[in-house]
């Protein structure tokens, strides 16, 4: 039992880290990684958050490298 | 494909596709309120959604599961399977509701949290009949959460066709788990053994589907070309490919599909460069080899997608000899503009 | 499609086609005998006419009916207001439940389930006949979510 709520508390923490990476991203960060996002809608943006929440160490990483390479 | 991205890629066949499954599930809905409420007055409305989203949502998942063979075996059902991501987030939509009412029914009205409740309350691991079949739920319920929020083309690019493929494979532990939650959940408190059959009747349907469809295509993979004349291969007469539509030959390990588009022939490589669809079994529309899948489209004499759009895949080299179709499997380089073979009739 | 992604899927399907019935058999095994048939809102024609024994609780009465030869019996539930658990089950124990009728030892492993009921409604079940002769019975009120007893109700 408290293994499991030490579990669900660290992932609370990872997924509400993730919500603020996300409202980060879906305004800046998903334009720097993707060509395709020039232009896109609201809609899209929204719809990607909740992946955005769940990935959110995965996509830190590539806005990373993307603002890397633009620097070079 | 490559253009900006927009929330929901609709178009006419997909609003029909989606008008549809809003009245099915509407009317499900409906019509299992209704009888249960003529059949069994006193029932609540909590249980009333819990038992009409889970049944419509199990519903669902077998028609999702029973689209990919169905196609397989049967080019008709193709219109199925192009949106059929829509139906995967309704599915995940109902199921939602489902668990999420199921959770506060059962486990919000204690001290602890509803979540931890769930996962800790029973630990009848042990067990067959006081199995914790709500974890087994839960755990079906959080796969259908990663793929509906990973069902846009964005994270198709992003994670990779082959991660995100394999993640969207998860979908058969979930059905799996689905099966075992409905088994070891309340059909153990039913005497009816009739809710035993449909479940049995459902996992047998797809089973069979998906063995049928993989064993036809294990045929169509382990053909053995044997006549070879300068690096061409023979694979099948003139006549047996349909005009605007393709055959799929695997020579070499490689699927390569031989398309006949307006009295020619041309080969291209069978992966759709969007998330490896089967190109062959896909047929011509306005002038481009169009992937069942999504619709993502490719020119027959080069392999590439129009403009806008970059998408390109290998060509090949056909021939037609006394009305024998000759294939070389050596591929050219991605959108190489290839002659094709003309028929003669 | 590539081909070694459709072979997984067959390889996945042949395991399935293994284990998904063998699960469906195994859960269905394991589901306890239950003779009676969960009749919700029997008609009266249904109902035994005598009422052998009565249990009036805060929540809920139940009735022990029988027919004039004591040849059949019956449960009747009939839920008061809205149960606390929105499903439990019925369990019948043994006359001298282990543990002197504490909730917290009842195993339902030895006792034999009568029915479900839900939060709201009547319900009746007819009952085995066992050696007893019905003149001490145990029922058990169990919440099969959280695997516990809720209550015992004794006659």
């Amino acid at each position: 039992m408290v293994i499991v709520s030490i579990i669900l508390i660290i992932i609370a923490i990872y997924l509400a880290a993730g919500f603020v990476f996300a409202v980060a991203f879906i305004v800046k960060g998903v334009t720097k990684i993707d060509e395709g996002a020039h232009g896109a809608t609201w809609g899209f943006r929204l719809i990607i958050i909740p992946g955005t929440i769940v990935f959110w160490p995965f996509l830190l990483n590539k806005w990373i490298r993307a603002s890397k390479t633009k620097e070079e | 494909m490559s253009a900006s991205y927009a929330a929901v890629g609709w178009n006419r066949q997909k609003k029909i596709y989606d008008w549809l499954i809003a009245g099915f599930c509407t009317s499900y809905l409906v019509l299992f309120i209704s009888l249960s409420l003529v059949f069994n007055e006193q029932v609540t409305f909590e249980t009333l959604l819990i038992r009409s989203t889970s049944t419509l949502a199990v519903l669902l998942l077998h028609v999702i599961l029973a689209i990919g063979p169905l196609c397989r075996l049967n080019k008709k059902f193709l219109p199925l399977l192009y949106n059929r991501r829509h139906l995967g987030v309704t599915m995940f939509t109902l199921s939602l509701v489902h668990g999420s009412f199921g959770i506060f029914q059962f486990h919000a009205l204690g001290n602890i949290n509803p979540i931890l409740s769930l996962l800790t309350s029973n630990t009848n691991f042990n067990s067959l009949s006081a199995f914790p079949f709500q974890a087994l739920g839960f755990l079906a319920l959080v796969i259908f959460f990663l793929m509906a929020i990973t069902s846009h083309d964005f994270w198709l690019h992003h994670l990779s066709p082959k991660v995100w493929k394999t993640l969207h494979m998860f979908v058969y532990l979930a059905y799996f788990l689905v099966v075992m939650h409905v088994m070891l959940g309340v059909i153990q408190y039913e005497s009816n053994p009739v809710f035993v059959i449909i479940i049995f009747a459902g996992a047998t349907t797809l089973v069979t589907l998906h063995l049928l469809s993989g064993i036809k295509e294990r045929k169509t993979d382990n053909r053995q070309f044997a006549l070879q004349q300068q690096g061409f291969v023979y694979v099948c007469g003139v006549k047996d490919i349909e005009n605007s539509r393709a055959k799929i030959f695997c020579i070499d390990k490689e699927r390569i599909a031989v398309y006949r588009h307006e009295n020619k022939l041309f080969a291209v490589h069978n992966v759709c460069k969007h998330q490896g669809g089967p190109l062959g079994e896909g047929k011509i529309l306005d002038g481009c080899i169009t992937c069942p899948w999504h619709g993502y489209q490719y020119l027959p004499q080069n392999g590439q997608s129009p403009p806008p759009f970059r998408e390109k895949v290998s060509t090949y080299d056909v021939k037609i000899v006394d009305n024998k179709v000759w294939l070389n499997p050596a591929a050219s380089a991605e959108g190489t503009e290839r002659p094709g073979a003309e028929i003669k009739d | 499609m590539m081909r070694p992604l459709r072979k997984r899927h067959l390889q996945v399907w042949t395991a399935w086609a293994v284990l998904i019935p063998a699960g469906i058999v195994f859960a269905w095994l394991a589901i306890p005998d239950m003779v009676p048939v969960k009749l919700l809102q029997a008609p009266a024609a249904g109902l035994l006419p005598v009422i052998k024994k009565t249990s009036d609780k805060k929540d809920y009465t139940i009735n022990l009916r029988t027919d004039p030869g004591n040849t059949q019996w019956q449960l009747e539930w009939k839920n008061k207001s809205v149960l606390m658990v929105p499903s439990a089950v019925i369990y019948k124990a043994s006359p001298n439940p282990s543990g002197g009728g504490a909730l917290e030892s009842f195993r339902p492993e030895n006792a034999i389930l009568v029915g479900r009921i839900e939060a709201r409604g009547d319900y009746v079940f007819s009952l085995q006949q066992d050696s007893t002769g019905y003149n001490q019975l145990h029922f058990i009120l169990y919440d099969f979510i959280h695997q516990k007893a809720i209550e015992y109700i004794n006659f």
